[in-house]
């Protein structure tokens, strides 16, 4: 179980990581409830599987505007250029790997060794159980939500 | 000269990103190849001729870690600059991969700046560039 303040800590880097890989200014929304995991409107979600002294996933959802958003600017796009399902969803596995590898050294260290699966693409929400430990962190970017959600098994 | 630069991403966003940095760079480049993983890399490496690899770790078919060290056990390639771009994060694994002879490894997120200067260092120093 983390304490708060490292899960404050941790949450703050993990917005510096978003902003920089997505392009995206990156607030924490003061009122958003962690707690609330699934959220209908956010119906985009990619998971990264991690493997080595600890175990589970990251999974990170939004909606497709928050897609589109953040392919053009990794791609460096214009707003009028035509993106393709294919743009927007590699995109945003590409961001589930970067969260995920910086969120594993976050909570655990640098010391110790983790294999990362290649990221997954999906349209439901996945099943947390209760025997899961997890962390929820929401993100606003520039007015689009992201959920990054840390699950240790 | 002009340089021959493969990049071997499984993620099309990373490889598109990378060739962009790269042709905003003033490194004489001749052709800029892109694998998505491993086994399709070691393919072209055996029929053309690559001044610096770029490569990922975490791919599907051939991972990075696989792909180096067989590139790195072939004679021919032992002197061929890896250039390592993951969101690997562990002390232990960096050390590895210098070990198996990476010329460099960066970490997702990457600025273009730290990129151009990794490519220019792998590439031999700012001579290199027009």
């Amino acid at each position: 179980m983390l304490e708060q303040s490292s899960l404050d800590s941790i949450k703050n880097n993990l917005a510096n990581i978003i902003q920089d890989t997505t392009l995206m200014i990156v607030n924490i929304p003061e009122n958003d409830k962690d707690s609330q995991v699934v959220s209908s409107s956010l119906n985009h979600w990619a998971e990264v599987e991690y493997k080595g002294p600890h175990s589970g996933s990251v999974y990170i959802c939004a909606d497709q505007e928050f897609l589109k958003a953040v392919s053009i600017n990794m791609l460096g796009l214009d707003n009028s250029e035509n993106i393709t399902l294919e743009q927007q969803t590699d995109a945003f596995k590409e961001l589930a790997n970067v969260i995920t590898g910086q969120l594993i050294t976050l909570v655990y260290g640098k010391d110790f060794v983790y294999t990362l699966s290649p990221p997954l693409y999906f349209k439901e929400p996945p099943p947390l159980t209760n025997n899961s430990l997890f962390y929820c962190f929401s993100y606003d970017c520039e007015g689009l939500i992201l959920r990054v959600i840390f699950v240790s098994c | 000269m002009n340089y021959t630069i493969m990049i071997v991403d499984d993620s099309s966003t990373v490889r598109n990103v990378i060739e962009k940095v790269i042709q905003i760079t003033k490194i004489p480049v001749k052709k800029i190849i892109k694998c998505s993983n491993g086994k399709d890399a070691l393919n072209v490496l055996n029929s053309e001729w690559v001044d610096l690899v770029i490569t990922d770790i975490y791919m599907p078919v051939m991972d990075g870690y696989s792909f180096i060290r067989e590139v790195k056990s072939l004679t021919a390639f032992k002197s061929l600059p890896i250039l390592v771009i993951s969101t690997e994060g562990s002390e232990k694994r960096k050390e590895e991969l210098k070990a198996m002879g990476v010329t460099d490894i960066l970490r997702k997120p990457f600025s273009p700046e730290y990129l151009r200067d990794a490519l220019i260092k792998s590439l031999g120093g700012k001579e290199i560039i027009c």
